[in-house]
């Protein structure tokens, strides 16, 4: 149960760390009205990649938590 | 749009809801195959069921809208809506499903072996499930009205008919494949048009940039105001008035309004010629409805504090998510705890998938559409698109597909709403006889959203699906991450920090939907923190739930050890465990 949460934990702060910033990260860009090209990275990154970023970060989190499974499960069959 | 087309449109989507729905009939016929679709729908299946009932009306229309209306920052929620999936996957997902429960009640129940906790969270439950419900009526009433001609309050009632029917007749199992063929249907509507609306605005001669801004009118447009706005204009604009403007009645005049705030009557039809920049709406206070710096983030339309509103909007979507009923109730139904995490996982998937065409039509709507900024109506914009951009006989049939997915989009999440709350108020509300009792239980689950919003069709209820998500955040949220992973929990402490969380944060919308607010409240960091409460009730949710755990150590029910083995461990390889004890439910 350790192991699975501590799993847990990283999954959610991977996605803290690349979603959560995002705000503020945002909010130091330059100013749109001076360079039009910040206003597309927001569209570009809100609208399409953070999708795929969430698939995998989920389908990381089902492998190892699968295999933790399965260790334990191991564990509790040898001993 | 093309009534006959719109009518005909809908009408297929509803037949097909109501004939697959009724083919489950013949199948369902224990308690246990009502609820949960006896545990054995495959995980790509429930995958398809669960986004096909996630993806409500306000993902279909509304984000589309909220993007053309007030620009990029409105994409957090779909990202979040998304993101939600995850937390659930990483931190519920499997050990709710070996949980054994049907319902979140159940889940307290079993896991606090408290009868008052169970009654908490019922009623916690079938509150958050009318809030969800209420927009999806109201919803319904624009489309329809918008398709068919019909009158507001038809469109919700058709609908909760419907849901009735389909829920009471088949329960879970005809559900799922409602929802799985309601989300293909949903896909389709909004890819295949997505494809055309692309191709034509590529092949138009004077394409215009999609991040311009101000939006300008790009043809000789009449727009007929419902109701009285104030627009704010930046350069002297030429229009053509029929109605009153500023208090001065014109017919055909032509008039010429100084920058500066005007009111516009409601009913008044303003007619523009091309290349007129779209004058930009009002708020009742003064504060700006927000076109000015569309493209860029934290822009935030009308809210002071937008950074504070993000996180907001982040904390009540990616923690809201686990705590909606009708979200939950399916994870019940996969056949064990890996396969309910391989279904989130394609749930992600397909929603992520999904979430990548609103905001184009958001896009497109601003372009094309821009009448829909001034009416305030731009929920309509992936509805009228289709006729806007293509035209003719093929603009028609596309914006008959969108309208058959509008209807699917409300259709699949009412009845997938009304099916948990029926579950809750069946088991724990009326005294429970089985079958028989659960349709009555379906019958009142709907009837109360329906009397709300028709009798209440002005209330500012798109509010309502941002209030369900943070309610849902502040009480569940801390219950099942607690619940699950934390054996100190106890049942005065859950039962207070559902109550602190999910009382504050309901207390909170509710003030602010509830009107206009005078005095220090109306604006400013208090009327802020009041509209987005999700930043600080989620972390009082947690903080009252663990202190009073800490307070109430010595009750600690006797068999935690026990029910976290059951949680965590997985489950035999043939799936034969005893099943667990359900109080109010007839076993088979």
């Amino acid at each position: 149960m350790r192991r699975q949460l501590r799993l847990g934990l990283v999954a959610f702060g991977v996605l803290v760390a690349l979603l959560g910033l995002l705000p503020l990260a945002f909010a130091a860009l330059p100013d749109p009205a001076d360079s039009p090209g910040s206003a597309l990275i927001v569209w570009a990154v809100l609208g399409v990649a953070a999708y795929p970023a969430l698939v995998v970060i989920g389908r990381w989190y089902v492998v190892r938590a699968e295999r933790n499974e399965r260790d334990a499960a191991d564990r509790t069959e040898g001993g | 749009m093309n009534q006959a087309y719109g009518i005909v449109a809908v009408s297929a989507a509803v037949v097909a809801t109501l004939v697959i729905g009724s083919t489950g009939l013949r199948i369902s016929r224990t308690t246990s195959d009502f609820y949960v679709a006896s545990r054995t729908v495959p995980p790509y299946l429930n995958a398809m069921a669960i986004s096909g009932e996630y993806l409500s009306a306000a993902s279909f229309l509304g984000i589309a809208g909220l993007v053309a209306a007030q620009g990029v920052e409105m994409l957090w929620f779909p990202v979040g809506y998304a993101a939600g999936y995850l937390v659930l996957l990483v931190f519920v997902a499997a050990p709710l499903r070996r949980s054994g429960a049907y319902t979140l009640p159940d889940f307290a129940d079993s896991r606090l072996e408290s009868r008052a906790a169970r009654r908490v969270a019922s009623v916690l439950v079938v509150g958050v499930g009318w809030l969800y419900l209420l927009p999806q009526l109201q919803g319904a009433g624009l489309t329809l009205g918008l398709v068919t001609g019909a009158p507001r309050w038809l469109g919700g009632v058709l609908v909760a008919v419907v849901v009735t029917l389909a829920v009471a007749a088949g329960g879970m199992r005809s559900i799922t494949f409602v929802q799985a063929f309601q989300y293909c249907l949903k896909l389709t509507a909004l890819l295949v048009p997505a494809v055309f609306l692309v191709l034509a605005w590529h092949g138009d001669p004077r394409p215009a940039g999609a991040l311009d801004e101000p939006p300008a009118f790009r043809r000789h447009t009449r727009v007929t105001v419902e109701t009285t706005v104030l627009i704010r204009i930046e350069a002297p604009l030429r229009t053509v008035v029929s109605g009153a403007v500023d208090g001065r009645g014109y017919d055909d005049g032509r008039l010429v309004l100084e920058p500066g705030v005007h009111e516009v009557r409601g009913g008044t039809t303003l007619r523009f010629a091309p290349g007129t920049p779209v004058p930009e709406r009002e708020s009742g206070d003064g504060r700006r409805d927000g076109a000015s710096s569309w493209a860029a983030p934290l822009s935030g339309g009308r809210d002071d504090h937008p950074l504070y509103t993000t996180y907001g909007l982040i904390f009540a979507t990616f923690l809201g998510t686990m705590g909606l009923p009708h979200v939950l109730v399916r994870f019940y139904t996969n056949p064990d705890g890996r396969a309910a995490r391989r279904t989130t996982v394609i749930v992600l998937a397909l929603v992520g998938g999904f979430y990548l065409l609103p905001p184009l039509y958001g896009l497109l709507g601003r372009i094309y559409a821009p009448d829909l900024l001034l009416t305030g109506t731009t929920d309509a914009a992936v509805l009228v698109l289709p006729e806007r951009l293509v035209g003719g006989l093929g603009g028609d049939l596309l914006g008959a597909l969108v309208a058959a997915g509008a209807c699917a989009a409300f259709l699949s999440t009412a009845s997938g709403l009304t099916l948990s709350v029926a579950g809750v108020l069946s088991q724990d509300v009326l005294p429970s006889l089985g079958v028989r009792h659960f349709r009555l239980a379906t019958l009142l689950a709907v009837a109360v959203p329906v009397t709300v919003s028709v009798a209440a069709s002005k209330l500012p209820v798109a509010n309502a699906v941002g209030l369900a998500f943070a309610v849902a955040a502040s009480s569940f949220c801390p219950l099942l991450l607690l619940g699950i992973w934390w054996r100190g929990l106890t049942a005065p402490g859950a039962i207070a920090g559902l109550l602190t969380g999910g009382g504050s944060a309901l207390a909170a919308v509710a003030l602010t939907i509830a009107g206009p607010l005078t005095g220090p409240l109306s604006d400013g960091w208090a009327h802020t923190l009041l509209a987005w409460p999700a930043v600080w009730s989620v972390p009082l949710g947690f903080l009252t739930m663990i202190l009073v755990s800490l307070a109430t150590r010595d009750r600690i029910p006797a068999g935690t050890e026990a029910v976290m083995a059951r949680l965590h461990l997985p489950e035999r390889p043939t799936g034969q465990d005893a099943p667990p004890t359900r109080r109010g439910v007839t076993t088979p």
